[in-house]
């Protein structure tokens, strides 16, 4: 029996792989990391298949929605996941994340954040960022929302004002800007 | 790109994100927005966000709301209705009267945030409280309790003086058939857990 003369496989461990984003700049990121955007390992398995060996780290995954900054925050953000994803069990673990949650950036960074982890298929990331943003506009006013998603209000003035009388109670304590 | 750009910037976020993002606000913030746009009104009153939103809300145990009906001893006074918002800190929050939408309902009971509601004549809804359709059970409505949803979310189940279903799609009910359940009783519902209220585990090691 001859050896078997090399392992063509490494530790799976270390592998790297490399992104390039829509600003063409390269991020080479463990794999674990880049296996939690489920379009990132989708692509990979594909070309998996369509090679003999797996290319590793040579294999370059465009991602030509995502810029490199978003992308940056992002890989952050995977690199923070705990390992368990158990539901704050009092409200000290909660408001915690709270402020955990206000780290990441202006709300117009969270919008950025929200498409481009919805474009990777990022689970957790869609979750965390769009609680984030929820967090954000829950206080706010009807006209802040307005000018926040670019919505033009289609209601009558009369229709609105009788509507916000009628529920005045849920405008009380409404944030200023 | 990234923008630290002042607030007055416009973002675009598609449908389909802004449906998974307004779920996670409380009812408080939802009725405001409801007049953000017809199309914004129309996916919050939509039954299935009304689902998610609720859904969202027993499971995260947020977003937390005591519903007080005033009573009186003597009763030519109409009683009035007041919403208390319970906090993530448990702080009781101020009790704001509610006005029209429950100006003619009765509350039978509630619990996880489901509202039961009598039916009297106004037809005006309220996001979050289901209301039981005249005639959704052939038998005399006198006073339901809402018990639990089932696995999918698309059913409620009563307790009258039987269990029953209420199908949240169909608006009908359905009583629950179980040879094993005692002939007359009173329901409670409880989450699993090994602690008793005096703090002492219900399995006692020694």
């Amino acid at each position: 029996m001859s050896n078997t003369s090399e392992n063509p496989n490494p530790s799976s461990s270390s592998a790297k792989i490399t992104l390039k984003t829509s600003d063409n700049e390269l991020f080479e990121v463990e794999e674990a990391v880049a296996m939690k955007f489920c379009t990132v390992k989708q692509y990979f398995e594909d070309e998996k298949d369509n090679d003999v060996a797996a290319r590793g780290s040579s294999t370059v995954i465009p991602l030509p929605n995502v810029h490199s900054a978003v992308l940056a925050r992002l890989i952050s953000y995977c690199k923070k996941l705990p390992q368990s994803n158990a539901v704050a069990d009092n409200h000290e673990e909660e408001e915690t994340k709270k402020k955990e949650r206000k780290q990441y950036g202006t709300p117009g960074d969270l919008v950025d954040l929200i498409s481009a982890a919805n474009y990777l298929d990022f689970k957790e990331g869609l979750e965390f960022f769009n609680q984030a943003l929820a967090d954000h506009i829950q206080n706010k006013s009807v006209e802040y929302v307005r000018k926040f998603f670019g919505i033009k209000g289609d209601f009558e003035p009369h229709e609105e004002e009788k509507y916000r009388e009628e529920y005045a109670w849920a405008f009380e304590g409404v944030d200023e800007d | 790109m990234l923008t630290s750009s002042p607030s007055m910037m416009s973002h675009y976020v598609p449908p389909e994100l802004i449906n998974s993002i307004l779920p996670r606000l409380p009812v408080k913030a939802l009725i405001c927005f409801l007049c953000v746009s017809k199309e914004w009104s129309a996916l919050i009153n939509g039954s299935n966000f009304i689902k998610k939103q609720l859904n969202h809300s027993i499971e995260t145990n947020s977003d937390r709301t005591l519903i007080l009906k005033e009573t009186y001893i003597n009763p030519p006074l109409q009683s009035r209705f007041f919403f208390v918002s319970y906090s993530d800190n448990d702080q009781f929050g101020k009790a704001v009267q509610i006005y029209q939408p429950l100006h003619n309902w009765d509350i039978l009971d509630f619990c996880h945030g489901l509202v039961c509601l009598l039916f009297h004549k106004d037809e005006s809804s309220w996001t979050r409280i289901y209301k039981l359709e005249p005639g959704a059970v052939p038998w005399n409505i006198d006073y339901f309790k809402p018990l639990l949803f089932s696995k999918n979310g698309k059913k409620v189940l009563m307790e009258e003086v039987n269990l029953f279903w209420y199908d949240i799609e169909k608006k009908r009910g359905k009583k629950v058939k179980n040879q094993s359940f005692p002939k007359r009783f009173r329901t409670a519902t409880c989450m699993g857990s090994l602690l008793l209220l005096d703090g002492n585990n219900v399995i006692d090691l020694k």
